[in-house]
Order: C-alpha cells, then structure tokens, then sequence
C-alpha cells in the first residue's frame, strides 16, 4: 500500500502533464488558468475525498474545465482580468496555422487527439481516463481525424 | 492526399509542437494548506492601488498615531521555533499581550526645512517589543542598531546633516492609552478578531470592503486595502484568533483583488513559506506566511502608509532636535520584519520599569460634523479641535491629494475646500454632556451641513 500524497504534492506529479493536456485543448495562452480553474475548483468538491483515481480525476476536470472554458463571455472576460493581473508569463511560439487547425476541431475531439497522438494511449484507457465510452473515444477520434485531414490537405 | 500513416505523422508533428508550446505549469500554493475540501474556485480582478492614510490632529493623536503605526510593525505571530498557530485568548485585567519582532527599515530624510536631501539615506535593524492591554493600552519599546549605509554618499549626506549613526534614545519608549468602545477613536492597536469569519470568501469580502468589525481596519478615512487589512491582522498584535482564523485568513489573501499568490518562496532567514503580492509604489509588498498555520513568516516592503508616523518615533533615534526643529521629511519604510516567537500574555510586573502607562481612557461620546461645501478652509481653522474633554480630529474626503506624507489636513487650503466633503470629528471622554455642549457650539458655527453625536450606550442623534 502506498503512501497517499497531498493534495500539493498530487498536482505537483501531475501538474506538467495537465498543463500540456489543456494546451492541447485550449491553446498555450489559456492552459494555465485552464488548469487553475480545473484544479481549484474540482478539488474544493465534496466528491474529492471519495475519488480513487485522482489522476483521472484531474484529467477530468481540466477536459470539463476546457469544455466549458468558451461559453460564456463573463468567463472570457474575468479570465482576461487575471491575466491582466498576473505576472506576465511567456509563452513559447507556436505556429498560427497549428492552433487554426486545432481551433477547428471541437474540445473533445482535441481531447483525444492529444491523448492518442501525444500520450500514446489506447481508446479504451482514453475512455477510462475521460469517464467516456470507448466508442466515444472512437467516434471523436475518426471525426478529428478526418477534420484535420481536410485541414491538412487544404494546406498541401 | 496524405496515407492514413502519412496522416498520422502529420497530425503526430501537429500535436507534439502545439503540446510544446505548453507553458509552466501554475504554482497552486492553495492546495499545501490543509483544508483544501471546501475551497472555492479562484477568482481576482485588478484594482487599483489606493492610500492608506491617518490624519489626525492634536499632540495626543499624534502620540497615538505613532503607537498605531508602530503597532502595525511590532507583530504577532511566529517563527520557525513555532510550528503550531499561536492562539491568544482575550486578555484578562492585568494581563498584556507582549510580543516581538526585528525589522530592517530604511530611513530616508528627504528634505530638511526647504532644502531637499534625497542622498540621506540608512539602513537600520530594529527589535521592536509591543505590550497590549486589554483597554487598549500599548507601550513600544524600539532598540535599534547603529545605522548603515548603502553608499558613501548616503554616508556623507546622513553625516553632512549631522544626523546620528547611533541612535539616541536607545531603546526609544511609549505608551498610549487610545480607549475602546463605540465611540473611541478607530485607533485600537489591539485588534480582536474573535468575530471574524473563517471561511475565506466571506473573509476576503470583510477584508476587501472594510467591514471587518476591527474599528481600526474599517476606518473609512484610512483607505486601507484588503491586502493591508490582512497585513495588519497577521502583524498584530491580535488576540482573539483562533488557529483556523490564520488558515481563513492566509487562505482569503489570494481572494482579495490585487494580489497573487507567488508560490513558495524564503523568507530571509531561510524559513520556507507561501508567498502573496500586492503591487505598491514601493515595487511589490510581500508576505510570507507558514503553509501549515497560516501566521506570518516575513512581511516585505511594506507600504510607507503603515508607517508615516514612525517618522516621529523610530526616526526620533536618528535625527536630531535641531534637525527636526526645522521641519525634516522623512520617510520610513520596511524592508521586512520578521516576528520572533509567538505572543505571550504577560503580567504587568513583566513590563519594563521605565515605561509610563497611561490610565485607561473610557469614550462616551463621538461627534462627526460634516462641512458644508461652501465653507472654505480659512474658516475651519477658527474652530478650536480640541479641548480637555473632547479630542479632535479632521477628515478630508477619500479623494485627496496623492502626496507621500499625511492627507492635507483641510486647514491648510485657502480656498474652497478641495475634498469636499470633509469631517471634522471629535471624540469626547468624560460627561456626555460635554459631548453635547461641543455639538451645540459646531451646530451654531453654520459651517456644517450635519452634526451627529453618538453616544456610547446611546443611538445616535441628529442635529440638522
């Protein structure tokens, strides 16, 4: 039996990882307050201390985090206002065209193409990580597919 | 057209430079506290920086002032001796709250009479012991280093002035007795906080708005931010805290509009803690505080507000009679203070002999005369502020002049009253019916638009 971790040492093991997960989902500019939202706001629920794979948890809550990171303009604009006031952070260059042609899938197809494609993970594990349907997984993963094939052979 | 494993290159190489463009993960100093099970999401917006300042007239509120401020430095709380939160309890008859702290302040004497001094500037380390009474009486005992200099040139400018190196009287000593009560001045250096809430929104809430039920916190004029607030309520000296009001409260300070939380971070001394920011015209105030309790580890930079009226206290070691005759500005800020130890309570025999202490000072009565916006400032000064009953003080309004020092008193303009509405207010000891007395002769001056007296087991009463 191991020895339990933190709660700051739990996101510690894991923060890099979810960082690059919502990169993947929301783009290199929001993943932090992706993730800060995610992390803050899922561990304050009651449901917390119950949970067995926190791992997965976390993956949850920065995917639901995501999902639900563009609907609203009153998040937009409180998001903003933090970043507004936050120490300026640099964010590594990354291609316009890569983030239009991520910008156009949807965040659950980006979900699984960066679980796939980055994490080397399986439908299924994809599936438990997610709290989805493996042939959810499967579905969002031939619609990204196909979406960026059309993408990428509109580039070519 | 791309091959399935032509495809899945591309989107492979299409993923791995958008996942690396990953930034640094975010520090969360949040989830090292303990009770992360209730904690809410995260949220702050930018504010801007206001003043915090005291403007008080007559000798015994400067006295107090400088008690006050030099209260805001002597602290509370604990040092790596100290893993648990200290918890003091309300004070009982006879009982004092001591507690100590060291700090490093810089001494900037910027001008003597009208010449400006920028270059005269010292360093200097303070020990700071504090004595709190439960009525509000306090005694300060500063025994400070000889001072040091950055430069040569401060050196010859702190020596060109004749200013001293070692400082005299040493230790500097005070007390002042500034009373408790409704309608005692927002002035108490002993602050309870036995009735605050320990949950951190609504904590963050009392703090950012002021409404803390600590006179001294929510004074309107003060213009203290929440960041402030939650400064001064980790220095101390507090009692009535509980070691889950220091979790709240550390908790709270990443609430507050205008500050963050910077992570981990070292004290000076090399004790770890959890850091949070607030801008401030020194650059960046910080504080530290211990992860498991929540009590202060190191405060840094602290704003010269909290300190304007050292100037006649610690300052007093370092300039001279002559120099102060002439009129200096100078200015105290803190480059960090470190509390040592926990508070104690101890009994009065515990207090240093030489210490005067004053008796205990019972208000009866407040008046608040608000001026009417045609009366101009040449005519305020006619009106005596203070008399053997009642103490007084003037209020300008929260928009006034963004100087270093003090708030222009309203006294001073020639004019019309540039903040308007001003105050003037008067706390009065002794009968009730001086209180009254006083308010008849305000009422009949015909310079104020309302005269209101509070007495202290009385609701108010209005005067037109």
């Amino acid at each position: 039996m191991g020895v339990e971790l933190s709660d700051g040492e739990l996101y510690r093991k894991h923060a890099d990882d979810l960082t690059r997960f919502a990169t993947g989902l929301v783009g290199p500019a929001d993943a932090a307050d992706v993730v800060s939202e995610a992390v803050l706001g899922w561990l304050a629920s009651p449901r917390w201390a119950l949970v067995r794979d926190k791992r997965a948890y976390l993956y949850r809550a920065v995917y639901y985090e995501a999902t639900s990171f563009h609907r609203t303009s009153n998040r937009r604009r409180s998001r903003e206002e933090r970043t507004a006031s936050r120490d300026r952070v640099d964010v590594p260059d990354v291609r316009p065209e890569v983030l239009a042609a991520v910008s156009r899938l949807s965040v659950q197809q980006r979900a699984v193409i960066v679980l796939t494609y980055w994490d080397d993970l399986d439908p299924p594990a994809i599936a438990a990580l997610l709290g989805i349907s493996d042939g959810a997984v499967r579905r969002h993963l031939a619609r990204a597919r196909s979406r960026l094939k059309e993408i990428l052979d509109a580039d070519t | 057209m791309p091959t399935p494993d032509v495809l899945d290159t591309r989107i492979r190489s299409l993923v791995a430079e958008l996942i690396e463009s990953a930034p640094q993960a975010p520090v969360l100093p949040e989830l090292d506290w303990t009770d992360t099970e209730h904690l809410p999401a995260v949220t702050r917006s930018p504010r801007p920086r206001r003043r915090a300042r005291f403007v008080v007239a007559g000798f015994a509120g400067a006295v107090a002032a400088v008690l006050l401020v030099v209260g805001l430095i002597p602290v509370v709380a604990q040092t790596q001796h100290h893993q648990a939160a200290p918890t003091a309890p309300a004070l009982a008859d006879g009982q004092w709250l001591y507690s100590e702290q060291q700090a490093s302040l810089n001494i900037q004497v910027d001008s003597v009479g009208n010449t400006p001094t920028p270059a005269a500037q010292a360093l200097v380390q303070a020990t700071i012991k504090t004595w709190a009474s439960p009525f509000n009486q306090v005694c300060v005992s500063i025994t400070a280093r000889p001072a040091t200099f950055a430069s040569a040139t401060n050196r010859n400018a702190w020596h060109t002035l004749r200013l001293f190196t070692t400082p005299s009287p040493n230790p500097w000593t005070a007390c002042v007795s500034s009373g408790g009560g409704p309608t005692a001045p927002p002035e108490e250096l002993l602050m309870n906080a036995s009735r605050m809430p320990t949950e951190r929104s609504a904590l963050a809430q009392v703090l950012s708005k002021g409404t803390t039920g600590i006179p001294v916190l929510d004074a309107p004029n003060s213009e203290l931010t929440g960041y402030e607030r939650a400064s001064l309520l980790l220095i101390g000296p507090t009692i009535g805290n509980r070691p889950a009001f220091f979790a709240a409260l550390s908790h709270a300070l990443p609430l507050i509009p205008g500050v963050r939380a910077l992570g981990r971070m070292t004290s000076h001394t090399g004790t770890s803690g959890i850091g949070f920011a607030t801008n401030s015209p020194l650059g960046r105030s910080i504080l530290i505080v211990n992860p498991k309790t929540g009590t202060l580890l190191e405060a840094q930079n602290l704003y010269p507000a909290f300190i304007l009226d050292l100037n006649d206290g610690l300052a007093d070691q370092y300039i001279p009679e002559t120099i102060a005759a002439k009129g200096d500005g100078t200015r105290i800020t803190v480059q960090w203070i470190d509390p040592l130890g926990s508070p104690t309570i101890v009994g009065s025999h515990a207090l240093p002999g030489d210490l005067t202490i004053p008796p205990v000072v019972t208000y009866s009565a407040s008046i608040v005369a608000l001026v009417k916006p045609t009366v101009t400032g040449n005519q305020v000064p006619d009106l005596k502020l203070s008399n053997a009953s009642c103490r007084g003080r003037e209020y300008s309004a929260s928009a006034r002049s963004q100087d270093q020092g003090q708030a222009t008193p309203i006294t001073t303009y020639n004019g019309t009253l540039a903040n308007f509405p001003a105050t003037l207010t008067y706390y009065c000891h002794g009968s009730p019916a001086h209180a009254a007395v006083l308010a008849k002769a305000l009422k009949a001056t015909g310079l104020f638009s309302s005269v209101v007296v509070t007495y202290a087991n009385i609701p108010p009463t209005t005067s037109p």
